[in-house]
């Protein structure tokens, strides 16, 4: 059964199983003032949902705070994530979730705004003159130390394009081990370019189930897939 | 007794009356803007499993929640065609909605709903900075 329907959207809602979520890609340094105004204007009313709250959740159906939760979350793996999103979210003392195409941490500096504008990942005038436009290893690692890392593919991939064995090890699995390997933590979501949603009986499906991730991320719902 | 919690003040706001014309106004901003809220759904797809929530906060926003998405289907539904140029209201027609990539239509119009939804009752509304 799809749960990419309104009715199953209604009946989630209406059953209280749903999350408020909010989400960035590109973080400028020109935005830096509009991303703080408005981080600090959902924390005075949220809390921030780190993996265990959802965990909690998912085996007792208790949110166990006083307040609504939400989920920040950074997509696309840019370099002022490094040097805007995580800062202004520490500054205020947020936990975000961040989702890096792990390829694009790996591709040489000069050749990045290649790399982007044949991945879909956005880049903006105002950027022009950076000396790179996405973050290292060693930024992911420094950011895993408060924030959540989870899993976006290698190289910004939808699920359709995921169809072989060698598809799921190039970008599911290895991006998943590689993350594991610097931050010390499985990621615990994962999240297709384009936001499919789980289907379990695609190979993009099973490769995120033997990748060990607990929570497929889509447009409409955050699904629980293992345990 | 304990009496329920009231749900967050967003979810408190009564809807968008031209839910069309919110829509509208939703899409030119998101073109311009990042930091798209979204409520999303929760779903427990584990063989055997079912999210059964227990908590009186979500029950309460829940049940808002629901009231409001099903006032701006109905109203997206209900909207003409972008470009027609019709006035509001009156018999619902079908509306083409958002190309959003792997999404049929169906789903689609549900994040159609989602997106104007989420813009009214959960997106940040700052003050203007000091």
């Amino acid at each position: 059964m799809s749960i990419v329907t309104r009715r199953s959207q209604h009946q989630a809602f209406a059953a209280g199983a749903f999350l408020r979520v909010v989400n960035w890609h590109n973080t400028l340094e020109s935005e830096r003032r509009t991303l703080r105004a408005e981080l600090a204007w959902y924390a005075e009313r949220h809390d921030p949902v780190l993996p265990g709250d959802l965990d909690r959740l998912f085996e007792t159906g208790q949110w166990g705070r006083s307040r609504p939760g939400f989920i920040p979350a950074f997509y696309d793996g840019y370099r002022n994530h490094v040097t805007v999103a995580a800062p202004v979210c520490d500054e205020l003392g947020i936990t975000a979730w961040f989702f890096p195409p792990t390829a694009f941490l790996s591709v040489p500096p000069d050749q990045q705004r290649e790399y982007a504008e044949g991945h879909d990942i956005g880049l903006l005038a105002e950027e022009s003159g950076q000396p790179a436009f996405a973050m290292t290893w060693d930024d992911l690692a420094v950011i895993s130390r408060r924030h959540v890392v989870a899993a976006h593919t290698a190289n910004h991939v939808s699920d359709r394009q995921v169809t072989t064995a060698e598809d799921a090890e190039r970008e599911v699995l290895e991006p998943v081990r590689r993350i594991e390997q610097v931050t010390g933590t499985r990621p615990p979501a994962f999240a297709w370019c384009l936001g499919a949603p789980f289907h379990p009986s695609s190979a993009a499906g099973r490769a995120v189930l033997e990748a060990g991730i607990r929570y497929q991320v889509s447009n409409t719902a955050y699904q629980r897939i293992a345990d | 007794m304990t009496s329920r919690p009231d749900p967050a003040a967003e979810l408190g706001a009564p809807p968008a009356g031209d839910v069309a014309a919110a829509a509208a106004e939703c899409k030119a901003r998101i073109l311009e803007r990042e930091g798209i809220a979204m409520f999303v759904a929760l779903h427990d797809a584990r063989p055997g499993h079912e999210l059964r929530v227990r908590d009186p906060l979500a029950e309460a926003e829940g049940a808002r929640l629901a009231e409001l998405f099903d006032h701006y289907e109905r109203g997206l539904a209900a909207a003409p065609p972008e470009g027609s140029g019709e006035p509001q209201g009156g018999a619902p027609v079908d509306r083409e909605p958002e190309p959003h990539g792997w999404l049929p239509p169906e789903a689609a119009a549900l994040i159609d709903v989602l997106v104007v939804l989420s813009d009214q009752h959960l997106r940040a509304r700052p003050g203007p900075p000091p």
